[in-house]
């Protein structure tokens, strides 16, 4: 049995699933990608939009997610944000 | 006429520096917590943040107060197995130093510990936090209840990274195990300080020890 991936954690896989495609990700791409419902997808999204990680944006009539460069920071730091985390049990 | 904390002659200063050590080490972490927080907008990194500054500016109060004892310490009284150093003209800064230390420290423990235990209702975190600060204030054995509330805290804290330390087996995660059991372990010194001055000394070196392995953690994340 696996055990549940931290918030840190999916924030990574969604963000590392944008960078692997380019920078930009059609969100059933990322939903499929991220391995999470629509509804916990949706959320997360919201969460990285307002936090300055990922933008949305309109390619002709397609919805993208891009991720920006406070994203790209984030999965530079990454190790040391699970590092942090893990040693402090947070 | 207050009880002061000091320790024998010889390790007048030697505590400020271990002291000044302490407020490095708790400053570098409390910046190293806030760029997390930058990177994850997660609030507990933010309390985290908050309490490791916390301590960091409590130690700047306690070098304060120490300052005082070095300068001001006028009489020794010996009452069988315990040594009391009074000063008569304790003023009002020198007191207010170090109650901000004792409240600063208490409650940056007490952030560490609500947030690690993931406690969220705010009427339980009032309760344990008034509690612990009014014990302290109005109680006649304030030094005492002091650390023996601020052990039984870091104690606790201490068991949930021992039990974090079981599950990840991550080196940092030993080494900020084994920080906090210092910690915990100086505090009960201190306590003992009442008996015997030399405690304060082991007291500060248990301390700075604590701290040693948090610098040492920081240094492994910082290189990740």
């Amino acid at each position: 049995m696996t055990s549940r991936r931290a918030k840190i954690e999916i924030i990574y896989d969604m963000l590392r699933a944008i960078h692997e495609k380019g920078g930009t990700i059609k969100p059933t791409h990322l939903l499929y990608k991220s391995n999470l419902s629509h509804k916990k997808m949706t959320l997360y999204v919201n969460n990285l939009v307002s936090n300055g990680m990922i933008k949305i944006s309109l390619i002709g009539d397609n919805k993208m997610f891009a991720i920006t460069e406070k994203g790209i920071k984030y999965l530079a730091d990454y190790k040391k944000i699970k590092e942090f985390s893990d040693s402090f049990g947070l | 006429m207050v009880q002061l904390l000091v320790g024998p002659e010889w390790f007048y200063g030697l505590d400020t520096l271990f002291e000044t050590f302490s407020i490095i080490v708790s400053f570098l972490v409390g910046v190293l917590a806030y760029k997390i927080y930058k990177l994850t907008s997660q609030k507990k990194y933010l309390n985290f943040c908050t309490a490791f500054l916390m301590i960091a500016a409590a130690l700047s109060f306690k070098i304060i107060s120490n300052f005082v004892v070095f300068y001001k310490t006028v009489e020794k009284t010996f009452y069988g197995l315990f040594t009391v150093t009074y000063t008569h003209s304790f003023d009002f800064i020198n007191l207010a130093s170090l109650y901000l230390f004792r409240v600063m420290f208490l409650i940056a423990f007490l952030i560490i510990l609500i947030n690690i235990y993931g406690i969220k209702d705010k009427k339980i975190i009032s309760l344990i936090v008034f509690l612990s600060i009014v014990s302290i204030f109005f109680s006649n054995f304030t030094y005492l209840l002091f650390h023996l509330i601020l052990a039984l805290v870091i104690g606790f804290i201490s068991f949930h990274y021992f039990k974090n330390y079981s599950s990840k087996k991550r080196r940092t995660a030993l080494l900020v195990m084994l920080s906090f059991l210092a910690i915990f372990l100086s505090q009960l010194m201190f306590i003992f300080y009442v008996y015997q001055t030399g405690f304060y000394v082991l007291a500060e070196t248990f301390q700075l020890l604590g701290f040693l392995f948090l610098l040492l953690a920081y240094v492994l994340i910082s290189r990740k």
